[in-house]
């Protein structure tokens, strides 16, 4: 009664302490004075997770049953962490490059970034690890039983007991778990605390095997001795088991999903793995070196019937080690709860990334994605995850109500969670792995896992019935799921490892030879593959002869019109250039990619700026090559290449610039010339005719008609100075608005009378409905402009039924009024000087105006508020006039 | 005199004005508009004398002039260039491309009279 | 910034040594897996003490230990290029 009660004060002691650990780690690595955090050391103590409390108290049980046999659950990891150059430290590093958040996510990013891989990884992981939760649970219940005998079963007994267990370690889960929401999805906290119950769970699994052997057991040789002396005396394994479970256990360690949190999505440094490589062996030798002595002195001194998985704790305890039993009690704690919670946090990434967050955005519809932020409801997913993983633990514990089937259940675990190992391994080893193959694979060693083992083991009439265990389904005799086609290996786990596993293999291996890949998971594939060689130097769309308008052009039609304009203008825009047409720099052509891939995915978006870019085809290296510069791997050579690269972008940027202002300069020349050409060109008829007039002998008629034409050159010489004025005066800012209110269709017919439609060939289409929008601005000006657009098409338009599309948009925060006509369009390289005076495009001076026009637009336009540009890639002239919403004063139809 | 003018020019109150002066003294004048076509024009109608602007639509007056005295029977045919721009850069450009005369606008129809009546004379005391 | 060939023919001593570490690191965890499938052959009819077993089991085990931690610490030492750490 006594010890119950230091026990559980002990036991909260511990618990309090934790947390604090916890808690100070997770704030120091906020406040980045993290790198003790960091160590080696803390990386490969992380890793003991591995051994959980089936191990910590089931390996002496395991021994005092079946001998030796139980080493292999320690061999099969440590030749995989000797093998560390082949397979870890490629996964660390994949895990690194992708951004990799649990095992699900990386067969599916290497798979296409397929989610419904994801989801079968999940649940496998998921109906895997349940019962091994539920496991922990137990094992920490028993122990506690252990120690108060009934008394625990009288104060609301072991079910109570587990229950509280399941919520403790779901509190602290998702405290330390969902503190944050890292992109590397990385939990120092929750690290160190599992380091330190790792040192915990060591210390008292040695103190306890000091304890046996030279407490009891008299010395090494004597113990010896005992051992040699005991039913265990001799070596008794099968070859198939010793081998079956080393495999097995080797390929626990590459995919259950704690381990897969701890040994990849943890990592903080390659060169950890390097120090695990041989710490982490050492580590599983320490805590293997004890369990024969530890079981054989059990036996011996334990009364017939006694728990042998219980002896770490009944052993100490019956000696009267009060203490040693004490921290041996911790120590099964600590693995248990480790466990627990690296596994919670590990399947509730998985359970919230891949399962409920695809639902709920899906339930969203589009928005959710346009909203933005969507972090607090990850972070909700995760949590309610977690609880959901705890729940179904302590449910299956319930339900199953803690027998001996669970002592069994551990193995089976690790045969259902290495159903993943060959998609896992073919992915990164093999590049022709398909994700077809992966998930012919994986269901098929799922299901044949499940068939063979899973079910079976709950016994017959749970899942099946005795009969069908033994003639099998239907009496079919070779279906019968513990000797598949007739082969009865008599260990029915090593029975189903070999059948789960191989045609897991085949079903993945034939998959894949007959499936062909998506462009994205022969880019996933080669990334993964050559993860060595790629992620040092990634590259990038060189900027080949890409013209912005063509890209604008493509864009349009996947996006959009406002869309790709806005997208296209603002990408101009932050490198500094006004309109629509951006250079092509790498980045921007990526960010064009990923808009794109948002409509069409993502291979073809890259496949239509390829063409764009001039290349004939879009090889594999290309789609690696795009890829591999978002995995942000920037080396320092390649932030070289960049610089180099910013500094072509800024000459050409500077030399374009300057031929502008060459440009400019000789239209300034130009400018005298011109306004010499357009007044002496009046000036000319005048002073001929007032000649002609002047000499005399002339009739009544022609006298009126040179009279008349007179006055029209001289009329024409006033709108001239006129606009030079008004130019002028605009340009100088000193011009004063009549603002009023008016219907933008008003202005428009007046615009279009005004410019003479009536009598030309012209069609103008407009959109009335769109027009009828109440404006407040100064009308006068604005029908000017309009006037202006209007009567350039009817100069310029060229084709062969001219045809000004007006048409109005709301942007937004702008209106703007489009006219858009079927001509041939201004070439590219005019499209930057039209709005400049006197600049008609080409040598082309039929118009007969004195190019002040534009000018004159782009003046207006900007005193009220706007701006007027030239849109390239409408087909024929486009220019747009963007006005600020402000201007209007009512909308259409209310 | 009876002698044929063709008058290369785009602007139609210019092109009435000189039609009427030159007419008036006896020229029988013909007209036309673009750049484009103007030396075919001027080899269909053979004009003893043409008055050409260099700001044509389709094609500049200095081009048309390059064109006519590179082909033999329009080398020595009497050209009149005539400007709005009036600046030395145009005049120097008319020289060297063999203008035989070049007059800025606005000009007075004397002088036009006068320069018409002289290249056509010219042109007789050289034939 | 010249390139250096991915693959020249000759290496200069130091990283002709570490190209036959990482040969060796290749190399252990086939030991390891050849050291532990030994026990295998002491099923027939042979009367295998278990602790002797264990000694042997053990001892390959810290032997394996003691080679990786060898040529991990002399991979630790590559150059840092060869590694990638978090940002």
């Amino acid at each position: 009664m006594g010890i119950l009660n230091v026990l559980v004060t002990v036991s909260l002691a511990y618990v309090l302490f934790l947390f604090t650990v916890a808690f100070f780690a997770d704030r120091s690595a906020a406040r980045g004075r993290a790198k003790w955090l960091q160590s080696p050391l803390i990386y490969t103590l992380s890793l003991s997770i591995y051994c959980t409390a089936w191990t910590f108290y089931g390996a002496v049980g395991y021994a005092a049953r079946s001998g030796v046999e139980f080493l292999t659950i320690y061999l099969g990891p440590s030749i995989v962490m000797i093998g560390w150059w082949w397979t870890l430290r490629k996964l660390v590093r994949i895990g690194r490059s992708q951004r990799v958040t649990s095992i699900a996510d990386l067969i599916s990013s290497r798979f296409g970034k397929s989610n419904s891989l994801a989801v079968v990884v999940t649940v496998i992981a998921v109906v895997g690890t349940t019962p091994y939760i539920a496991l922990q649970l137990q094992s920490v219940t028993l122990a506690l039983e252990a120690f108060a005998g009934d008394v625990a079963k009288t104060s609301g007994g072991p079910s109570a007991t587990t229950l509280w267990l399941a919520a403790g370690l779901a509190l602290f889960t998702v405290l330390f778990g969902t503190r944050n929401l890292d992109a590397n999805e990385r939990h120092d906290g929750v690290v160190m605390a599992i380091a330190v119950e790792a040192v915990v769970k060591l210390v008292a699994l040695v103190a306890v095997g000091l304890f046996v052997i030279w407490g009891i057991g008299g010395g090494v040789g004597p113990t010896l001795e005992r051992i040699s002396q005991s039913d265990i005396a001799r070596w008794d394994v099968s070859g198939g088991r010793w081998m079956g479970l080393m495999f097995l256990s080797a390929s626990a360690v590459l995919t259950l999903p704690r381990m897969f949190q701890v040994l990849v999505v943890e990592n903080e440094d390659e060169r950890h793995l390097a120090t695990a490589s041989w710490a982490f062996p050492a580590y599983l030798m320490l805590m293997s070196l004890f369990v024969v002595p530890i079981a054989v002195i059990g036996l011996e001194h334990m009364p017939e019937g006694a728990n042998p998985d219980l002896f770490v704790l009944t052993l100490p305890l019956s000696e009267g080690q009060n203490t040693l039993a004490m921290l041996s009690f911790l120590g099964g704690f600590s693995s248990a709860t480790s466990m627990v919670i690296v596994a919670a946090i590990a399947l509730s990434t998985m359970v919230s990334n891949h399962i409920v967050m695809p639902i709920w955005l899906s339930a969203q519809g589009s928005t959710a994605i346009v909203a933005g932020d969507v972090r607090h409801v990850v972070l909700l997913s995760r949590r309610l995850s977690i609880m959901g993983v705890l729940t179904l633990g302590y449910l299956y514990h319930h339900t199953t109500g803690g027998g001996e089937a669970l002592a069994s259940i551990g193995l089976i675990s690790f045969a259902g969670v290495a159903q993943t190992l060959p998609a896992l391994l073919g992915g990164i080893f093999w590049r022709g792995a398909t994700r077809i193959g992966a998930l012919c694979g994986m269901v098929v060693g799922f299901v044949a896992w499940a068939y063979t083992l899973f079910m079976p083991s709950f016994g017959p009439e749970v899942f099946l019935s005795d009969e069908f265990l033994r003639n099998g389904p239907m009496g079919i005799g070779w279906l019968r799921p513990q000797a598949l086609f007739g082969i009865s290996q008599g260990d029915p786990l090593v029975h189903s490892i070999i059948w789960s596993m191989s045609l897991n293999a085949l079903a993945f291996f034939v998959g894949s030879l007959v499936s062909f890949p998506t462009p994205l998971e022969r880019l996933q594939g080669a990334q993964f593959v050559n993860v060595f060689d790629h992620s040092t130097r990634p590259g990038s769309w060189s900027r080949g002869m890409a013209e912005a308008e063509d890209l604008l052009v493509m864009a349009q039609r996947i996006l959009g019109p406002s869309e790709a304009q806005s997208l296209f203008r603002s990408e101009a825009a932050s490198q500094g250039i006004t309109g629509y047409l951006p250079e092509t720099t790498p980045e921007f052509l990526q960010r064009l990619e990923r808009e794109m891939a948002g409509s069409v995915g993502a291979a073809t978006a890259h496949a239509m700026i390829g063409q764009i870019l001039g290349r004939a085809s879009v090889t594999v290296e290309d789609l690696m090559a795009v890829a591999d510069e978002t995995a942000q791997i920037m080396e320092y050579s390649n932030q070289l290449e960049a610089k180099s690269a910013e500094l072509t972008r800024t000459a050409r940027q500077l030399r374009a610039a300057n031929e502008k202002l060459t440009q400019m300069s000789v239209q300034k020349d130009a400018f005298l010339s011109q306004i010499s050409h357009e007044l002496r060109t009046p000036m000319t008829s005048i002073r001929a005719f007032s000649e002609i007039l002047r000499d005399g002998g002339l009739d009544e008629a022609a006298l009126a008609k040179y009279a008349g034409i007179i006055h029209d050159e001289a009329i024409r010489l006033t709108r001239l100075l006129d606009d030079l004025l008004d130019l002028s005066v605009l340009e100088n800012g000193q011009v004063s608005l009549n603002e009023r209110i008016g219907r933008l269709g008003d202005v428009l017919d007046q615009a279009e009378a005004a410019a003479g439609i009536e009598n030309s060939r012209l069609r103008v289409v407009r959109s009335r409905v769109r027009e009828d929008l109440v404006l407040y601005t100064d009308l006068d000006r604005l029908a000017q402009v309009f006037i202006n657009l209007i009567s350039n098409a009817l100069k310029y338009c060229d084709a062969k039924r001219p045809r000004l599309e007006i048409a109005v948009r709301d942007l937004g925060d702008n209106l703007a009024i489009d006219f858009v006509d079927n001509g041939g369009g201004i070439p590219t390289a005019s499209q930057d000087v039209i709005f400049e005076k006197f600049s008609r495009v080409g040598s082309d001076q039929a118009a007969g105006g004195a190019g002040l026009g534009l000018a004159i637009c782009r003046e207006i336009v900007h005193r009220l508020g706007g701006t007027v540009s030239y849109l390239p890639g409408q087909g024929g002239a486009a220019f747009r006039v963007l006005l600020p919403m402000t201007v209007v004063r009512q909308n259409r139809g209310s | 005199m009876g002698k044929r003018v063709l008058l290369i020019e785009d602007e139609p109150n210019i092109i009435e004005a000189i039609s009427f002066i030159l007419s008036r003294d006896g020229w029988e004048v013909d007209t036309h508009a673009n750049g484009t076509d103007a030396v075919d024009k001027v080899n269909r109608r053979q004009p003893d004398l043409v008055i050409l602007d260099v700001m044509l639509p389709g094609r500049s007056g200095f081009d048309i002039l390059k064109e006519l005295r590179a082909n033999a029977p329009t080398a020595g045919l009497p050209v009149l260039m005539l400007t709005a721009r009036g600046q030395t850069k145009d005049r120097e450009t008319a020289q060297a491309l063999g203008a035989s005369r070049f007059m800025t606008k606005p000009f007075s129809n004397a002088e036009v009279l006068e320069s018409v009546r002289a290249l056509a004379a010219g042109v007789q005391a050289q034939g | 910034m010249g390139r250096k060939p991915e693959n020249p023919l000759f290496l200069e001593r130091q990283r002709y040594r570490m190209r036959r570490i990482m040969d060796a690191a290749r190399f252990a965890p086939v030991l390891a897996a050849f050291l532990f499938l030994i026990p295998l052959m002491w099923g027939a009819g042979q009367e295998v003490p278990t602790a002797s077993a264990l000694i042997y089991i053990f001892g390959a085990w810290a032997g394996l230990i003691a080679v990786t931690a060898f040529l991990s610490h002399k991979l630790r030492k590559m150059p840092r290029d060869n590694w990638q750490e978090r940002p």
